[in-house]
């Protein structure tokens, strides 16, 4: 079958870089690795253990677990200071005291106030009360009379 | 599962027998670099002695420790350089006898390198699958335990490779691609 031959074909390769790489030095001494690793074991702090031998050195963890910290204050506190826009109490009193404020300084009057605006109106606004004298009162805001002259005593 | 702890002598004896597969598939793990695979070894051999690498005995001992090999190569690899630095030194670093200078170890030497360089192209996937199989002689299934994939997934991965590296080899060689 071509299929397996070119099978073979690749499988006899690989044998030849076997065999090449035993040639060329091969594996390291057995003994004196085992002997390197076992001095390492010995050597190394503990580390946790998966069993298909992965495995986290106290430093890794550490700076791991820094980067992760710094990480999330940054995304809460990006959170707090893009999220601050004005929530529904804080508009309400803003509504509040835009009017509180128009109101008291008088700013709105009503479209037909002009025609309460007449002649001596001033005067209706200061009648004294009764018990009380217009001599009181401020001159300038008193109106003037106008009298038609009488026939003359003399005439 | 529960199995048997292995006494020390036990472990050892395992990791004799095995040491020179090993040694093979370590270079694969380091983009067959000596010093780095001997490192990866080394390394290995210790969390298998302390126990921090524990065979839970669901797998083949053979299986177990060549995953072991491949985590620890990676581990290595993150702590030592980066995958492109490694690849370009492949291309200047290639096991070869210098004493045999004859015809014969040359055009071994040849096609061996032309072929690591070929594997070196492939994704890290499909040269593992491949080296399992065809180096170790390992099944698809065995590999795929070794690479802690599916089954399914490390046939994709073989028969991708396999026509990538045959179109490789045929590329630039020597008789690689036997078509």
């Amino acid at each position: 079958m071509t299929e397996q031959r070119v099978d073979d074909g690749l499988r006899d390769r690989f044998q030849e870089l076997r065999a090449e790489t035993v040639r060329s030095g091969g594996a390291p001494e057995f003994g004196a690795l085992m002997a390197r690793a076992q001095a390492e074991a010995a050597a190394r702090p503990a580390l946790e253990v998966m069993e298909g031998g992965s495995t986290w050195s106290r430093r890794r963890v550490v700076r791991v677990g820094g980067w992760a910290s710094a990480a999330l204050a940054a995304t809460v506190a990006g959170v707090l200071l893009t999220n601050r826009g004005p929530g529904e109490d804080d508009e309400f009193a803003r509504l509040v005291a835009a009017y509180s404020a128009e109101a008291s300084a008088g700013v709105w009057q009503s479209p037909t106030s002009g025609l309460l605006e007449v002649p001596g109106i001033d005067l209706v606004r200061s009648l004294p009360s009764i018990g009380t004298s217009v001599r009181g009162l401020d001159p300038s805001a008193r109106p003037e009379l106008e009298t038609t002259p009488g026939p003359r005593e003399d005439a | 599962m529960d199995v048997p702890e292995l006494t020390r002598d036990e472990l050892e004896a395992l990791l004799e027998r095995l040491h020179e597969a090993s040694f093979g598939w370590a270079l694969s793990c380091t983009e067959w670099n000596d010093a780095d695979a001997e490192d990866v070894l080394q390394t290995t051999y210790m969390k298998v002695v302390s126990g921090r690498a524990r065979f839970g005995g669901r797998s083949a001992f053979r299986t177990w420790l060549f995953g072991v090999i491949r985590q620890t190569a990676r581990e290595h690899a993150r702590r030592a350089r980066s995958h492109r630095q490694r690849a370009e030194m492949l291309a200047r670093e290639v096991p070869t006898n210098v004493e045999e200078s004859a015809d014969a170890g040359a055009e071994r030497a040849e096609r061996s390198r032309l072929l690591l360089g070929a594997l070196a192209e492939l994704p890290d996937r499909q040269r593992e699958v491949l080296h399992l199989v065809f180096y170790q002689d390992l099944t698809i299934r065995e590999a795929a335990e070794v690479m802690d994939v599916s089954v399914g997934s490390a046939r994709v991965h073989y028969e991708r490779g396999k026509k990538r590296l045959r179109s490789l080899l045929s590329e630039r060689d020597v008789g690689g691609g036997d078509e």
